[in-house]
């Protein structure tokens, strides 16, 4: 009798734990931003760190689990903010619109890549992709009569729905959830299905995945299309947030390589990394403003490099690995920090059906 | 099943294979011999696509694939294996053949399904969730054979999966590929350890210098004096069967 109730428990619970996890991560999720309605600050540095780790989690799809490594996702990051501001301030179309438009724009800009240089062997691919970011930023700069060149554009605050300007931070936290969302759940996705499997088989051999059948190519380009669409739903985004462009910062190389970095620090290829990553960086950034006011610059840079030396040398598998390590050594068993458990062991989950 | 004619590739002033013509039945287990550059590997890659030809053409079922991609050729039912292993190395011994099983049934269920029926059939029934990075040799050996046959191939090419095997693991390997063939699947093996050649295979390939020397019943031509002139060397024809 005793044995029965156990097991029974036991298996209750063994199906009641990821639920209560991603019940607990979604309504804390949804109470953060109006817990830190009065620390605005918070609420400001969540805000970014959700929108970089969105667009982190879109270079992760293609860089993390395709092994495409692009040095220049600024691009389609720069495509999303400059079509939905253009066409807002230029034409008076909704920035949501606008969103699609530059996701589809960028779409096509990184299938134009992709079917180009994904074919051959070497580093062309990564080249192409810096090259394309510094033409862009050209074309910003100089196309002054449509862009205002490095003189920026500013997007106007109309409060409204349709225009995705609000008085509160609470809709952008929302927003930037959402976009942040569409990565992690894809990445997800991408574990359990055939389109994933192949992604993964070419990144870690290509020639083993084509003698299995697979058209690497196409599966490349695909990839390379959903990560470039989801880069410049993060560009829209950002120009709504921060309401103000321009060309060398938006098609920067700083931004591409911000992406990279993020990714690494939380952990490549996997689907909390880029978010994890984005979070740390995020957050330092801002206790980095506290405590240094005014010298800003320079510091910034150098606590990039540290960390990113630190998280080389010491868990270059990035940080969720190393964390799950700790815990699992630590308590033999399930960590807390439920939210963290649940996207890092995806990594290693096998699922009921696993053994078949 | 398969016809090869006057299959040529040049690397420079190299030609590494040389106007090679020869047809697999289906049903048989060919085996291709020669010396270390004799031109069998590269004959592996221009017929299952991993390089384009300079001349001559394939036959695959009555269809031409010359110039076909690699992935084509496979989903055509002619797969491979490779002489160093490929194993994908993020992920575990099951997923690398899930990977492969998932070009036939698409439904990851039923592929997982398969690929742990093909892992069993090899013997890495007890090796599905370790990584790869860390199996030995002999075990990577029979991963990539697994991979193959997952694809469900009708027609498998083999370059050299007994090498750097130990004794019992290439009996082992052995009995696995009797039973490979014994389901139906046509063989062509390159390899280099005899018995192997000799207990195995039906018809016997040999390469010399890119340009086919012999090509006939593994018996008569392991005795040709040709072959062991060019090829076994002093090895007693007699003493290996």
């Amino acid at each position: 009798m005793m044995n029965v109730t156990t097991e029974g428990n036991k298996r209750r619970s063994a199906i009641l734990t990821p639920t209560v996890g991603v019940g607990s991560a979604a309504l804390f999720l949804i109470a953060l931003p109006f817990l830190l309605q009065n620390q605005l600050y918070y609420l400001d540095t969540v805000i970014l760190a959700l929108l970089w780790g969105a667009a982190a989690g879109a270079w992760n799809l293609a860089g993390g689990y395709g092994g495409l490594l692009s040095l220049g996702h600024a691009a389609f990051f720069g495509i999303g903010a400059y079509t939905s501001t253009l066409l807002f301030v230029r034409l008076g179309i909704s920035p949501w619109l606008g969103m699609l438009v530059g996701a589809v724009l960028a779409a096509i800009l990184g299938w134009l890549i992709g079917i180009i240089t994904l074919r051959m062997k070497g580093p062309f691919f990564g080249l192409a992709t810096i090259a394309i970011a510094e033409v862009l930023m050209i074309v910003a700069v100089n196309w002054t009569e449509v862009t205002q060149g490095s003189q920026g554009i500013t997007v106007p605050y109309k409060p409204g729905f349709a225009n995705m300007a609000f008085d509160s931070k609470i809709p952008y936290y929302f927003i930037a959830l959402v976009i942040c969302l569409i990565p992690f759940l894809l990445a997800r996705w991408l574990k359990q299905s055939k389109f994933g499997y192949e992604l993964m088989a070419i990144r870690d051999n290509e020639a083993a995945a084509q003698a299995l059948g697979i058209h690497t190519v196409r599966v490349k380009v695909g990839i390379l299309v959903i990560s470039s669409a989801i880069t410049a739903v993060a560009g829209t985004f950002y120009a709504q947030y921060v309401t103000v462009i321009e060309p060398y910062h938006e098609f920067s190389f700083n931004v591409s390589i911000q992406m990279v970095l993020m990714t690494m620090i939380g952990g490549l290829g996997m689907a909390l990394g880029p978010v994890f990553g984005s979070f740390v960086v995020t957050g330092l950034d801002t206790l980095m403003r506290d405590l240094l006011q005014g010298t800003q610059g320079g510091v910034h840079a150098m606590m990039y490099g540290t960390l990113l030396v630190l998280v080389v040398l010491f868990v270059p598998e990035g940080m969720i690995p190393w964390l799950k390590e700790r815990f699992r050594s630590g308590k033999g068993g399930r960590s807390h920090g439920s939210v963290v458990d649940s996207g890092a062991s995806d990594q290693t989950f096998r699922g009921p059906d696993g053994g078949g | 099943m398969l016809t090869v004619e006057h299959l040529t590739k040049r690397f420079g002033g190299l030609t590494a294979v040389d106007d090679v013509s020869f047809t697999v039945e289906e049903g048989d287990f060919l085996g291709i011999i020669g010396p270390n550059g004799a031109g069998k590997t590269t004959l592996f890659h221009l017929i299952t696509g991993f390089l384009p030809t300079d001349a001559g053409e394939v036959w695959f079922k009555g269809k031409a694939i010359t110039g076909k991609k690699a992935y084509q050729i496979s989903r055509l039912g002619m797969t491979r294996t490779f002489q160093i292993t490929k194993p994908f190395g993020q992920l575990d011994v099951m997923e690398n053949v899930v990977v492969a099983a998932l070009q036939q049934s698409p439904a990851l269920r039923e592929a997982r399904e398969r690929a742990e029926e093909v892992l069993r059939f090899v013997g890495l029934g007890a090796y599905l969730h370790h990584s790869v990075t860390h199996l030995p040799i002999g075990l990577k050996k029979k991963l990539e054979l697994a991979k193959a046959l997952a694809t469900r191939p009708s027609l498998l090419f083999l370059d050299e999966v007994m090498g750097g095997l130990s004794p019992d693991e290439v009996r082992d390997l052995m009995d696995v590929l009797r039973k490979v063939q014994e389901t139906g699947v046509t063989l062509v093996m390159i390899e280099h350890v005899l018995q192997a050649i000799t207990e195995l295979t039906q018809t016997l390939l040999v390469l010399h210098h890119g340009a086919l020397l012999a090509h006939g019943a593994t018996v008569d031509v392991i005795r040709d004096p040709e072959v062991v002139d060019a090829y076994l060397g002093e090895v007693e024809p007699d003493a290996v069967h």
